[in-house]
């Protein structure tokens, strides 16, 4: 597999979202482990979170095999979109900025930098596919 | 040779006595020009002062106290003009370079209490009165009651508790001069009589939530000095805001080294124990989940002995506490000033200073080695440990709960545990008066800080 293609592949993005390390106040942890707590209390970010890691995994699983698939580079666009709002939420909806901590710290920055840097890769990569498979389309 | 060299240095001499005078003639020129467009300035402001002032307001003008102070690199003046009443009141005016006034108002500052600075601490001395703005024809009055400094709130809600603005509305200085001696004064904030665009000032909001970035200060009590003979300048202080983001530690050393500053014969000591639920008004909620906080408990410990006063407010918290996802064992713990600190309840306890001592004694202790665990050893557990060191038989317990992920096997002290047991002290017919329950929630206040 070319390095290329593990940077935008759909799975890295999902771990690297999944281990986004939060450094808050008094306790910090995995974004994945916040995304599951919150989920049966409803809150927004971690609905928005889950619904990016699902439909992340399900073009994966569902869409792949299939070629010239318009919906596929669409779908991750907007999976990766929803991770990344789910996140901005998490970190500045709450006006105690409690989370900020993680914003400071050097461990927590290289594992945030490492999903900025792949998902953004990953919605540049789908943008192109979309736009040549556009331009087939057309011709 | 001899003669070029004299004509040299009598030539340089000549041009550099012409220059002086030069110099000279030129500043006195200069300084005709300004005395003649300082009273052009004048006439124009008090023939717009005699339209807009009562006969009686205008007659008790004193011309020989007047300032100003510049904004916007002096396109933007205001003119201070001092009235001959008792108090400190003086009309303020937004003027251009030639006088022209576009808005005005009489201010009068009330210092409730007009004390003696304390030079040990100035945080013993804060502002206490009146900033009443008054237009000029006196017929709409507002007053802005100003409580240690800060605008008088209602305590309903956050919103209500900080609204637009939370900077001091005055503020206290000191100025230390050579000789060693101390000089206190107090600033008042202009941003609170004016809006930010009278001073062409408009990016002034945070831009997330609107709260103000800097404010312009200015004396309550401006040097005068010079007025009669041409007009004194003050260029505003710009005072900025800064919002603390993430939690610095403190050396809590140099926190308990302050009380030593008072005497301890006759002085009244206090701690009180605070506590943050994770979400206002839901007491039974022991987790915030949408910011993942367990809520905070702190201590406010407080020693007063006449004019002087010291209060400090320490929490304990993991130093980074993202490890506390990596390992079950106690993490390096950090003691960080909580001044300014929500709280959705408190108890508090009368000290003498000897329970005073005990009690720094017992914090410099922990200090020295305490170790933060979430589910064992956390900011509850500090603060409570050193409350209860005053309170031999009859110490403060509250009930445990147990966390997510926690493996304490009784329980984990939570903020919200606390919550619950100070309600219950409200059923107690001796201790209930030292609860406090300001509410949704309060805010507690500044601390002295570090002593050194």
């Amino acid at each position: 597999m070319k390095k290329s293609n593990i940077i935008t592949h759909p799975y890295s993005v999902l771990i690297s979202f999944s281990l986004v390390l939060i450094s808050g106040e008094h306790i910090g942890g995995f974004y994945i482990l916040y995304l599951l707590m919150g989920l049966p209390h409803g809150t927004f970010h971690s609905i928005l979170g889950i619904s990016g890691i699902i439909i992340l995994l399900l073009n994966k699983m569902l869409n792949s095999k299939k070629e010239n698939y318009l919906l596929m580079p669409i779908l991750n666009i907007t999976g990766s979109i929803l991770m990344i709002v789910s996140l901005s939420i998490f970190f500045f909806s709450d006006e105690d900025h409690y989370n900020i901590a993680t914003f400071y710290q050097l461990v927590p920055q290289i594992f945030l930098v490492v999903f900025i840097l792949l998902s953004v890769s990953f919605i540049l990569k789908n943008i192109h596919s979309l736009a040549s498979m556009v331009n087939k389309n057309i011709k | 040779m001899k003669n070029t060299l004299f004509t040299t240095l009598f030539l340089l001499l000549f041009f550099s006595c012409k220059k002086e005078e030069m110099t000279e003639m030129q500043s006195s020129s200069q300084g005709t020009d300004i005395i003649q467009k300082q009273s052009k300035y004048l006439s124009n402001v008090k023939v717009f002062l005699k339209e807009s002032l009562s006969k009686d307001d205008y007659a008790g003008l004193n011309f020989n106290k007047i300032n100003t102070i510049k904004f916007d690199s002096g396109k933007i003046y205001l003119l201070r003009i001092q009235l001959n009443k008792a108090g400190n009141e003086f009309i303020l005016l937004t003027t251009d370079t030639l006088g022209n006034c576009t808005k005005g108002m009489i201010v009068n500052i009330e210092d409730s209490k007009k004390q003696t600075k304390d030079i040990s601490n100035k945080s013993s001395n804060p502002f206490n009165g009146n900033i009443i703005k008054t237009s000029l024809d006196r017929k709409i009055t507002n007053s802005i009651k100003i409580i240690n400094g800060y605008k008088e709130q209602s305590k309903t809600s956050k919103e209500d508790v900080i609204p637009e603005d939370n900077l001091l509305s005055v503020i206290v200085t000191a100025y230390i001069y050579s000789n060693g001696t101390i000089n206190y004064a107090d600033w008042f904030n202009l941003l609170d009589l004016f809006a930010p665009y009278d001073f062409g000032i408009y990016n002034y909001g945070y831009e997330q939530y609107g709260d103000p970035l800097f404010s312009y200060y200015t004396p309550v009590n401006p040097d005068y000095s010079g007025s009669g003979r041409y007009i004194p300048e003050d260029k505003p202080k710009e005072v900025s805001y800064e919002y603390v983001e993430n939690r610095p530690a403190i050396e809590v050393d140099d926190y308990l080294k302050c009380f030593d500053n008072i005497p301890d014969a006759g002085a009244t000591c206090s701690i009180e124990i605070f506590t943050d639920l994770p979400v206002n008004g839901n007491p039974y909620n022991f987790f915030n989940w949408e910011n993942g906080s367990p809520g905070h408990t702190f201590l406010q410990i407080k020693k007063s002995n006449g004019s002087q006063s010291v209060q400090q407010n320490i929490g304990f918290y993991p130093d980074q506490s993202w490890k506390t996802i990596l390992t079950p064992a106690p993490v390096t713990g950090k003691f960080a000033d909580n001044a300014d600190h929500e709280f959705n309840a408190s108890f508090k306890m009368n000290l003498s200073p000897e329970q005073l001592q005990s009690v720094i004694t017992e914090i410099e202790y922990l200090a020295k080695f305490v170790k933060y665990d979430i589910d064992e050893y956390n900011c509850t557990d500090f603060a409570l440990q050193v409350f209860n060191i005053v309170r031999t038989g009859n110490a403060l317990e509250i009930p445990k709960y147990n966390i997510p992920g926690g493996m304490a096997p009784f329980g984990t002290n939570t903020p919200h545990g606390l919550y619950q047991a100070l309600l219950g002290k409200l059923e107690d017919n001796t201790e209930w008066v030292n609860v406090t329950l300001p509410g949704v929630a309060g805010w507690v206040g500044e601390s002295a800080g570090p002593c050194y």
